[in-house]
């Protein structure tokens, strides 16, 4: 089993799914020769030409719509939106247009398109280049929302995206592209709406998606040395959510600290907490804790940027205190 | 046929609107496209267009009420002979809203009751939120507004295990109470006594009757000695059997709503060779066995449902009702 | 003009076509005064010939986008009375099974993409199914409908620079009825609205939206450019909404005058432009054009009828369709 890059990940992910059906196509801004500025899609344009790696104008809302036309008319396009911040110029098309064409339709017309973009601060890239918009997507109905969390997720969730006969939103971190991970050599895909259970627990479930999956992971190995035992687990999509994995944890272990990089307010941390209150109150020895990026513009400055966003150490000090008892928020 | 001029809908969220003066009177010629009359509504006042020919005729509303879209308002007739006078009376049809409106009412209350029965799963038991914010006051005996800060898993707990928080906390337990709390607890508040007594005159008395249970004849006994020492208290009295079997003593008094009840269990062990039946958890057990010419009343029982104190006044007045039984029929 | 046997079948299909559209909103904005139909909706009429020139230009395999103001473009590109109605009064047996209503009729079969509520929304969509095609080697055409308002979203601009960039086989046709809602085009759009197409090297063109005739000869043209690979093109339709903004837009004499409104309807009709040509080429005598309209108001008559009575969806519909299954 080779052990490749989360970029390296994607690109495979989009060039077998080329060579499988002719109907996939790649469109963004500089994702031919340039390989957009992640270098995630370099090479592609050499076996597939121009006319299948398009490049575009900066015109985000433009080539948006020119994929959920394509897309309705039978082909599979997979849109490069440069950074996840710039969901605001495309949320028209996105989610006025791909999202309800199907429900408005009857189900008689529908739109298979990816819209591949990333998330996550800490690159020192401030309020425009930093958020984390998922949450935005995951409230519009008819979006589906993949939120791989290393590459060997980032694979097997692109190509099951590209399949998907509806829009699909798939959140890459981009702190993660050169992060490495095995992948096997045969095919295969994840399934959407299946959590995976990193490690198994008893005292408290964390529960993290994408770059926050490492943080929790990092945050059980904290917990340990105290003895305390955390079960680890990554929704991988969060539409649709596998919630029977989320509430059976959290039915075993009484405990939970949700932790997302999205925004706190009314964001993914706050969905997933209220479902396990909802659905598993009888079973909480504890309020379930959310944890998810500060509520202020992302900050230049390295020794603001940081606070804002949820770590290991403050992940173990939450969940500590609900093990123990001890008051996260007063009475 | 004539045409029917109806209350158009003239907004997005509009219901309804007010005829505010008839630019036309009933019998008058009216060409398509003539405004007929002008209407307000909450954001503006507007002409109404003549969508027929004809002349005005049968007026149905009166001006300055409000008319329901969709109402008719008069009808526009081909021929001057056909031309009706109008009718001053209220439209019948706002009769006819006030009604749907009952009925949407009577649904809402319907769905208000509806939502009190949601069942909520724990493993394969199920119950409703009622029953459970019911019996917590029942067992703590307080009223629902003082609130007992514990997690939602104590309490549930607390619930199957017939505790009462509120004692717990009178006892030192610190608020917010969670599951540990209670379940480290029980395990070190379990308390025992033991009795030894002459079984002379009993026996006699069993002896006279071939039917009588001994596990009857102390259940009513710890029944009697119970009423005699408390009497504000309930005690349920059950008996258990060493094939597992429980059956509820059928002595028992029921108790009045809320009041504070016991529950404890009886088990004879006359006929075999133990001498005690308690599996060192939570729960009030009574065991009888018998040896040597002697009862031996061996009873495991819980502090927070039996104060130490007033399980040794109950075990011996049990006790002396064994030795001498006449007490038990005075 | 010669008097074959094909233009004579022609002209009478462009007649009843117009028809048809003018009859159906006729329909509808009854069926809205009578507070039958849910919603609101937006008329079509007095733009026929825009819809019904263009559309005669196309095959069924051609496709169309639509605007909130789409039943014309709807009924022109092949849609059917019976499924526009009920759709309209949110029956299931309606285009979108009644989940899309007067602003989301779409019918994929005939071509149409759907209307769309968002003004300009569909402009990136109708660009999409012409790289769709360019993609295929196919030579299909996609006609983009819009009205001027929609000159001014910014989207347009962006996808006629990548239309022009890569030749889609795409038509702009911009319906300019003189008012964007309840402005008028003048305050909305500065400069000329040709140009704004030519500045991306796009060939545009006006005609008068009217002359459905015209409309036809200009369309075909382009449409035929399209297909061999020299779009995209642009027009400009001039044309006249007879109703408000939507129904219900009654008082509207603070942006334009019943003078104006009524010049148009007598004047400028063109039903009765071409309706007039007909007779006056000898094509149709006034009593088989009146018999044209009663045989296709009779109908709309049945159709209403049948809307009327046809089922709602069922209540567990509600949450069908949010995704498609795989």
């Amino acid at each position: 089993m080779p052990e490749i890059t989360l970029s390296q990940a994607v690109n495979q992910a989009i060039a077998e799914e080329m060579r499988r059906d002719s109907n996939v196509f790649l469109i963004g801004e500089d994702v031919a020769e340039a390989g957009t500025p992640f270098k995630v899609t370099s090479g592609l344009v050499e076996e597939f030409s121009t006319e299948r790696v398009i490049d575009t104008p900066i015109s985000e809302p433009g080539f948006m719509g020119l994929a959920v036309g394509a897309a309705m008319t039978g082909s599979r396009p997979i849109v490069d939106l440069m950074f996840g911040d710039f969901l605001f110029l495309v949320m028209d098309q996105l989610c006025n247009q791909a999202a309800k064409i199907h429900y408005m339709s009857g189900g008689k017309l529908n739109v298979p398109l990816v819209l591949r973009t990333n998330l996550g601060a800490t690159r020192r890239s401030a309020a425009q280049h930093s958020q984390s918009l998922h949450a935005l997507v995951a409230h519009v109905p008819g979006l589906k929302v993949a939120m791989p969390s290393s590459a060997y997720e980032a694979k097997g969730l692109l190509k099951t995206a590209i399949r998907d006969n509806n829009p699909v939103v798939i959140f890459e971190d981009k702190l993660m592209y050169q992060d490495k991970a095995f992948v096997p050599d045969e095919e295969y895909l994840l399934p959407f709406g299946e959590a995976a259970i990193l490690k198994e627990g008893r005292d408290v479930t964390l529960i993290g998606t994408s770059s926050m999956r490492q943080v929790c992971e990092r945050a059980a190995i904290l917990l340990d040395k105290d003895g305390i035992n955390a079960e680890v687990i990554d929704p991988r999509t969060i539409v649709p959510l596998d919630e029977n994995t989320i509430l059976n944890s959290v039915k075993k272990t009484s405990r939970a600290v949700v932790v997302d990089e999205g925004h706190q307010n009314f964001g993914t941390t706050a969905e997933i907490a209220s479902r396990i209150s909802e659905k598993a109150f009888y079973y909480l020895d504890a309020p379930v804790i959310r944890m998810g990026a500060m509520d202020v513009p992302i900050p230049f400055s390295p020794v603001l940027e940081d606070l804002t966003v949820p770590t290991a150490e403050r992940v173990a000090e939450n969940a500590r205190k609900i093990v123990s008892g001890e008051l996260v928020h007063a009475l | 046929m004539p045409y029917e001029i109806k209350m158009p809908q003239l907004g997005m969220n509009q219901d309804s609107a007010t005829i505010v003066t008839w630019l036309k009177n009933v019998g008058e010629k009216v060409n398509k496209g003539d405004p007929v009359f002008e209407v307000e509504t909450d954001k503006a006042t507007m002409e109404v267009e003549a969508q027929a020919s004809g002349y005005l005729s049968a007026i149905q509303v009166e001006l300055g009420v409000e008319v329901p879209v969709g109402n008719l308002i008069a009808t526009i007739v081909e021929n001057k002979k056909d031309i009706l006078k109008s009718i001053e009376e209220p439209n019948s049809d706002n009769k006819n809203q006030s009604v749907a409106d009952e009925g949407s009412k009577i649904d809402h209350e319907t769905i208000t009751e509806k939502s009190n029965e949601v069942t909520h799963e724990i493993g394969d038991r199920s119950f409703k939120i009622d029953t459970i914010s019911k019996d917590l006051s029942k067992k703590t005996g307080s009223s629902p507004n003082e609130k007992v800060l514990a997690s939602p898993k104590a309490k549930v707990i607390a619930v199957e295990r017939g505790l009462d928080m509120r004692r717990l906390i009178a006892r030192g337990l610190n608020e917010p109470i969670h599951s540990a709390d209670i379940m480290g607890l029980q395990s070190g508040e379990q308390a025992q006594l033991m009795a030894v007594v002459q079984d002379r005159l009993l026996l006699e008395l069993i002896q006279t009757s071939e039917d009588i249970d001994k596990g009857n004849i102390f259940a009513s006994f710890l029944l009697g000695s119970w009423h005699f020492l408390f009497p504000d208290k309930f005690l349920h009295v059950q008996i258990n059997k060493l094939d597992g079997s429980v059956s509820l003593f059928k002595e028992n008094i029921l108790p009045d709503e809320g009041a504070e009840e016991v529950i404890v269990s009886i088990i004879n062990l006359c006929d075999t060779r133990l001498f005690s039946y308690s599996s060192g958890q939570n729960g009030n057990v009574l065991s009888v066995s018998h040896s040597n010419d002697t009862f031996i009343l061996n009873f495991s029982f819980n502090v927070a449902d039996i104060k130490l104190q007033e399980a040794a006044f109950l075990l011996n007045e049990l006790a002396e009702r064994v030795e001498d039984p006449i007490r038990q029929l005075i | 003009m010669k008097k074959n046997k094909h233009n004579t079948e022609f002209y009478l299909r462009l007649y009843k076509q117009m028809t048809k559209i003018r009859v159906f909103e006729d329909n509808a904005n009854q069926l809205y005064l009578d507070a039958k139909m849910p919603g609101l909706t937006h008329m079509y009429s007095g733009e026929e010939a825009v819809a019904v020139g263009i559309c005669e230009a196309l095959r069924i395999s051609d496709k169309i986008t639509s605007t909130h103001r789409g039943h014309g473009h709807c009924m022109a590109k092949g849609a059917n009375f019976n499924q526009m109605f009920c759709e309209l009064l949110g029956k299931v047996e309606g285009y979108c099974r009644g989940k899309g209503g007067s602003m989301h009729i779409a019918d994929q079969a005939n071509g149409n993409l759907g209307a769309n509520a968002i003004v300009g929304g569909s402009m990136g969509i109708a660009t999409g199914s012409a790289l769709r095609a360019k993609l295929q080697k196919s030579d299909d055409v996609t006609v983009c409908f819009f009205g001027d308002g929609a000159t001014a979203q910014g989207l347009m601009y962006e996808v006629m620079n990548m239309a022009a960039l890569w030749q889609l086989p795409i038509i702009y046709a911009c319906e300019n009825n003189g008012y964007s809602e309840y402005t008028t085009t003048e305050e909305i759009a500065a400069g000329s609205i040709l140009e704004r197409a030519r500045a991306f090297g796009i060939e545009a063109f006006n005609v008068d939206g009217q002359d459905v005739i015209a409309v036809n000869k200009l369309a075909s043209d382009l449409v035929e450019k399209a297909r061999k690979g020299k779009g995209p093109f642009f027009i400009e339709l001039m044309t006249y909404r007879y109703h408000g903004h939507h129904v219900g837009d009654i008082n509207r004499t603070y942006y334009r005058s019943k003078k104006e409104e009524l010049d148009w309807k007598n004047n400028r009709d063109p039903i009765q432009i071409l309706g007039s040509f007909l007779e006056s080429e000898g094509i149709a005598s006034d009593a088989e054009l009146m018999e044209i309209h009663s045989t296709i108001s009779r109908e709309a008559k049945d159709a209403v009828d049948y809307a009327l009575n046809a089922a709602y969806p069922d209540t567990s519909e509600v949450d069908l369709h949010v995704f498609q299954e795989v």
